[in-house]
């Protein structure tokens, strides 16, 4: 009884550790960390790394990284040495505020071909943070700010293209997109990260226009690396002198046109600038490039346009 | 303790100007009782929502989760943030020094460092709970799991399991 009145007064006069801190303050000290520190933090305790571990904490905290753009790079690191057959497979992200490169991951593999179309590793899309890579046609999905790893659905990379990754909603799922091209036309897709499963997506479209498009297969749509912006992912379709790009809906999971106002030439690209989606247009013009940016606000309308003129 | 004059002139409207003069009083649970400016109680928005919400500004405020020597040195900060508002340069850098000089001071005590961080979360200061959790985190930044271990004196309790996976999370370095 004398206990049960005194354990206010101890527990009181007990002094706070981070230890006792509760986790959600724990959680807001390490969300100002950078990722390299956050790696070091998965080490320290039962408490932290479960902390580390929520995606409740992973999502804020890439929130809080700046914008970064992903470059993969090959290098030979056995020849300088010795003429060991050593090759380093690097994913890198720059942040162009700083110019400052960091590295996501690094493979070190031998024997790789250089007469192979494809490198054994490619970094197929990027969603939260999160990489979807293949190595020698495995492919994974990457955290590299905590370094985990998840084998994903499917396998059969030499069949399969991989599109996009996206969240789907607000559910925490995330989903691979893509197709299978055996006979007749490509066919779409989609798997949820985990389930090892896959369900078929037909129709696709709604817009006939665009399922025409898409059956033509690999050949005639080129599908490059979606770019993710509001949650949806986007394609240039890459035809040349078209007005329109590709859009899959990650919420209701079709294909749509997205219309612009202005034609396109073959060396556009997309880009988000001050959280509105943009394009980049260069062309060759008399043996001079013109770059010319082009503002996107909302759906095309009001859009401004930036030409910057370059002399090559 | 704040002297309550320099509030009511930063305030914009008249509303705000004649709630900045009132006087509010916060209660430890040592039952030490506070009185602030309202200009400074409202860095809290857990005070402020109460103030707005009609609560009982006449009563006082009790706050049974904070002691006397924490309350003090809150107070110390919201004074500082709340009862005046920097418009130059030099009262702008007057005040950065401040909180630099506020939390250097808190870091030196870091039992005294949590019960602030813990505070400022409590009655949700803002401006407080970053420049405490910021501190923590210098602290963290650029040391081994061993280092932060002995830094906070933290016990390692992580299984087998939770080595071979850290070990894996290394290769890929």
């Amino acid at each position: 009884m004398a206990e049960t009145v005194r354990l206010p007064e101890q527990q009181r006069r007990r002094p706070l550790t981070i230890a006792n801190l509760p986790e959600e303050i724990l959680s807001e000290i390490l969300l100002l960390l950078p990722p390299k520190s956050i790696l070091q933090c998965r080490a320290v305790c039962k408490v932290w790394r479960d902390v580390t571990s929520d995606r409740a904490f992973l999502l804020p905290h890439h929130c809080r990284q700046p914008p970064q753009r992903l470059l993969t790079f090959i290098r030979d690191v056995g020849s300088r040495h010795d003429d060991l057959d050593i090759l380093d497979y690097c994913v890198e992200a720059v942040d162009f505020r700083t110019h400052q490169f960091q590295s996501l991951a690094r493979f070190t593999g031998q024997d790789y071909d250089c007469s192979l179309e494809d490198s054994p590793f490619t970094v197929h899309a990027s969603c939260d943070g999160l990489l979807l890579m293949s190595y020698n046609n495995y492919l994974h999905l990457c955290n590299p700010t905590t370094r985990q790893w998840l084998w994903v659905f499917p396998p059969a990379l030499q069949h399969d293209t991989v599109l996009g990754l996206y969240s789907h909603g607000h559910s925490s799922e995330y989903r691979v997109l893509y197709y299978r091209e055996i006979g007749l036309g490509p066919e779409f897709y989609i798997s949820i990260v985990g389930s090892g499963k896959e369900r078929s997506i037909w129709p696709h479209s709604s817009s006939a226009s665009l399922r025409k498009w898409l059956a033509k297969g690999k050949e005639e749509t080129q599908f490059n690396k979606p770019f993710l912006f509001h949650g949806n992912l986007h394609w240039l379709p890459h035809l040349g002198g078209q007005n329109k790009i590709v859009v899959f809906d990650t919420l209701d999971e079709v294909f749509r046109w997205l219309h612009v106002p202005f034609k396109m030439h073959n060396t556009s690209s997309l880009l988000e600038i001050e959280g509105s989606l943009a394009m980049s247009n260069s062309h060759l013009d008399h043996q001079r490039w013109i770059f010319g940016f082009c503002k996107i606000i909302s759906i095309w309308y009001g859009s401004t346009s930036i030409e910057l003129n370059c002399q090559l | 303790m704040a002297s309550g004059s320099g509030a009511a002139a930063a305030a914009a409207d008249a509303e705000e100007k004649e709630s900045g003069s009132r006087m509010i009083t916060l209660t430890s649970n040592e039952g030490k009782a506070f009185v602030v400016t309202e200009a400074s109680a409202r860095q809290s928005a857990t005070i402020r929502s109460m103030v707005d919400d009609g609560g009982c500004v006449d009563k006082g405020f009790p706050l049974p989760n904070v002691d006397s020597k924490t309350l003090a040195r809150v107070i110390q900060y919201s004074d500082e943030h709340g009862n005046k508002e920097p418009h130059t340069v030099d009262e702008r850098a007057a005040l950065a020094k401040f909180d630099r000089d506020f939390i250097a001071e808190l870091d030196a005590d870091k039992a005294f460092l949590y019960d602030v961080t813990m505070a400022a979360n409590y009655l949700h200061i803002q401006g407080l709970l970053a420049l405490t959790t910021q501190c923590v985190a210098d602290t963290i930044k650029g040391k081994t799991p061993e280092e932060i271990r002995t830094a906070f004196g933290i016990e390692y309790d992580l299984t087998a399991q939770d080595e071979k996976e850290i070990k894996e999370e290394d290769t890929h370095a």
